[in-house]
């Protein structure tokens, strides 16, 4: 992989398929609560959401430290049940999870007792894709994960970059419509995160999927996102959403480079300070 | 993409040191046994501390297992005895793993099922093995079915809590990763879960083996007229302390092989595991 990036174009990818009255958000979560019941008592982790991606958008969400962000995420992913609202999928109820909402765990959810390559391949054997497509599709994970001679290492052999990175592969190697990534690259040096935030950047090109990203890094959200979705402190709900303008000129440059730009330092520091507000606040 | 480059691990089980510590472990062992033997051989044979009617010699009980194995004793030379102790023991041991496994798997999965099963099984399980060894006599018999009954009813406990803990203690996060990733609750369980529990199950099923040796061996000492068991009471009542004490060894010896050949066979099973 190369670090040019002059190309890239950004924004939503307009044009979607229309219904009624407009066309329908790829992904929207609706209202959504969640609150857990626990032996201590009852435990508000998310007041009301609302967010809606278009088709090809890249939505990046940041928040205080247990404010929600994961249990929003597994929402999202059909995988826990929200108290009250609904996710909607191109206009319809998600229901159950499934392949096209994939899913990258901020616990990496590796298979212990599958090594690499079968850990790659599980999505693709339950969707039954055919085992030369499979063995293709494998090789271009590894290659780009970096992860070729691990191929039959098991996960408790892997340092947690490595693991972290065929969490990413796993989710990846099913071509989702919709990406839904919780700290994807928080346990990798800041060289690999460096790395496959350029490559993500690129496959979302390539693939045109629908990105929620979580993380903690205001430069990552920022530099990743076409908008950006700030949350409260628990129980978590959106506090605003910022647009980052598609055409900014540090859009062209790695995200270091971008770092260094006034436009990008503005914007970091304007969902920096939403963000500590609520850190203060609690 | 050229990310850093890394030198694939070494699996430890491939490693040098490990043999080391292998052949260090039989030596430990070897050297164990061989002083408990000389111990064995000097009280008795040598400086004669102990009279044979109480203790006899290891060369003597090398003789008596010697003569068993040609010349039958109550009905049958050593060879035989031993096939019908392990016979009943595969039969009752080889129902616990194929109904205790299944079921404390299914206990973990199917919480209501758990709350109904539970209860009774926790009382049934304070109830000793060799309780029920005049209920099985009265119901099958002094033979075959009773004395694998009592195997059973040994071995079945530890299988299922084993298979249980197993199955509950896996992340909850590995069922979803799987759902997300497009599988079935069936195939979930047979491909993610059941792996992952394992070794738990495994353990019990360890356990199991040695429950119902043990409970095989005390029933034979009471009901019945073959297996190990039965040689040790007969001798006994022969006053035969030799012979008591060939059947005490190979009782012992048996107990460990089996247990060796199990862990054996999931050492293998489980390479993938820390
Ligand atoms: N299964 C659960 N049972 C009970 N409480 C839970 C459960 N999952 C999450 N919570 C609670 O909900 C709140 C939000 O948790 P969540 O993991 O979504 O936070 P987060 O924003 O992802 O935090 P972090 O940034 O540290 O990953 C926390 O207070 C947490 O204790
Ligand atoms: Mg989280």
């Amino acid at each position: 992989m190369t670090h040019s990036t002059a190309n890239r174009t950004r924004g939503p990818v307009t044009g979607s398929p229309t219904t009624g009255n407009g066309h329908d958000p790829k992904l929207e979560i609706r209202g959504v609560t969640k609150n857990f019941v626990t032996r201590a008592g009852e435990v508000d982790a998310l007041a009301s959401c609302d967010l809606a991606l278009e088709q090809g958008e890249f939505l990046t969400i940041v928040g205080p430290s247990g404010c929600g962000k994961s249990t929003l995420m597994m929402v999202a992913a059909g995988l826990d049940e929200a108290s009250s609202g609904s996710i909607l999928v191109d206009g319809e109820p998600a229901g159950g999870p499934g392949p096209q909402r994939s899913v990258v765990f901020q616990r990496f959810a590796l298979f212990p007792s599958r090594t690499v390559a079968d850990n790659i391949c599980f999505g693709m054997q339950q969707a039954r894709v055919p085992k030369p497509e499979q063995a293709e599709r494998l090789e271009e994970q590894l290659t780009l994960m970096g992860l070729g001679k691990f191929r039959d290492s098991y996960p408790h052999e892997l340092s947690g970059g490595m693991q972290q990175r065929v969490a990413i592969a796993r989710s990846l190697v099913l071509r989702p419509e919709i990406l839904l990534m919780d700290e994807p690259f928080g346990a990798l040096d800041a060289q690999t995160r460096l790395l496959l935030q350029e490559e993500l950047v690129r496959l979302r090109q390539v693939h045109r999927f629908t990105v929620l990203f979580i993380t903690h890094s205001v430069e990552e959200a920022v530099y990743l996102a076409d908008r950006v979705a700030v949350m409260t402190r628990r129980p978590g709900a959106i506090k605003t959403v910022i647009d980052v303008p598609g055409d900014a000129e540090w859009r062209s440059s790695d995200i270091e480079t971008a770092m260094g730009h006034p436009e990008f330092t503005q914007l970091r520091q304007r969902v920096w300070k939403l963000v500590k507000e609520e850190i203060v606040a609690s | 993409m050229a990310t850093t480059d890394v030198k694939a691990p070494r699996r430890a089980s491939e490693a040098g040191p490990a043999l080391d510590v292998r052949t260090r472990a039989r030596n430990h062992a070897i050297a164990s046994i061989g002083s408990v033997l000389l111990v064995w051989l000097l009280v008795t044979s040598v400086f004669g501390l102990l009279d044979p009617e109480t203790l006899p010699s290891p060369l003597d009980v090398a003789r008596a297992i010697a003569t068993l194995a040609v010349d039958p004793f109550s009905g049958s030379t050593l060879f035989g005895h031993v096939a019908s102790s392990v016979q009943r023991w595969g039969l009752g041991v080889l129902a616990a793993v194929l109904i205790g496994v299944p079921t404390g798997a299914l206990l973990a999965w199917i919480p209501p099922v758990r709350a109904a099963v539970t209860p009774v099984f926790e009382l049934l399980r304070y109830i000793p093995p060799f309780a029920w060894i005049p209920l099985a006599v009265l119901w099958f018999g002094a033979g075959l079915t009773a004395q694998s009954a009592v195997v059973f009813v040994a071995a079945f406990p530890p299988m299922v809590i084993n298979a249980q803990l197993g199955v509950a203690q896996v992340d909850p996060l590995l069922d979803k990763a799987a759902r997300a990733l497009g599988a079935s609750s069936a195939t979930t369980l047979a491909r993610v879960v059941f792996p992952v529990a394992t070794p738990s199950a495994l353990a019990g099923v360890r356990i199991g083996l040695s429950n119902g040796w043990m409970a095989l061996i005390g029933a034979e000492l009471v009901v019945g007229s073959e297996g190990l068991g039965f040689v040790i009471s007969q001798a006994q009542s022969n006053g035969e302390t030799e012979v008591i004490v060939a059947g005490m060894v190979c009782i012992g010896v048996l107990g460990m092989l089996f247990d060796l050949a199990l862990q054996k066979l999931s050492a293998r099973a489980l390479r993938w595991h820390a």
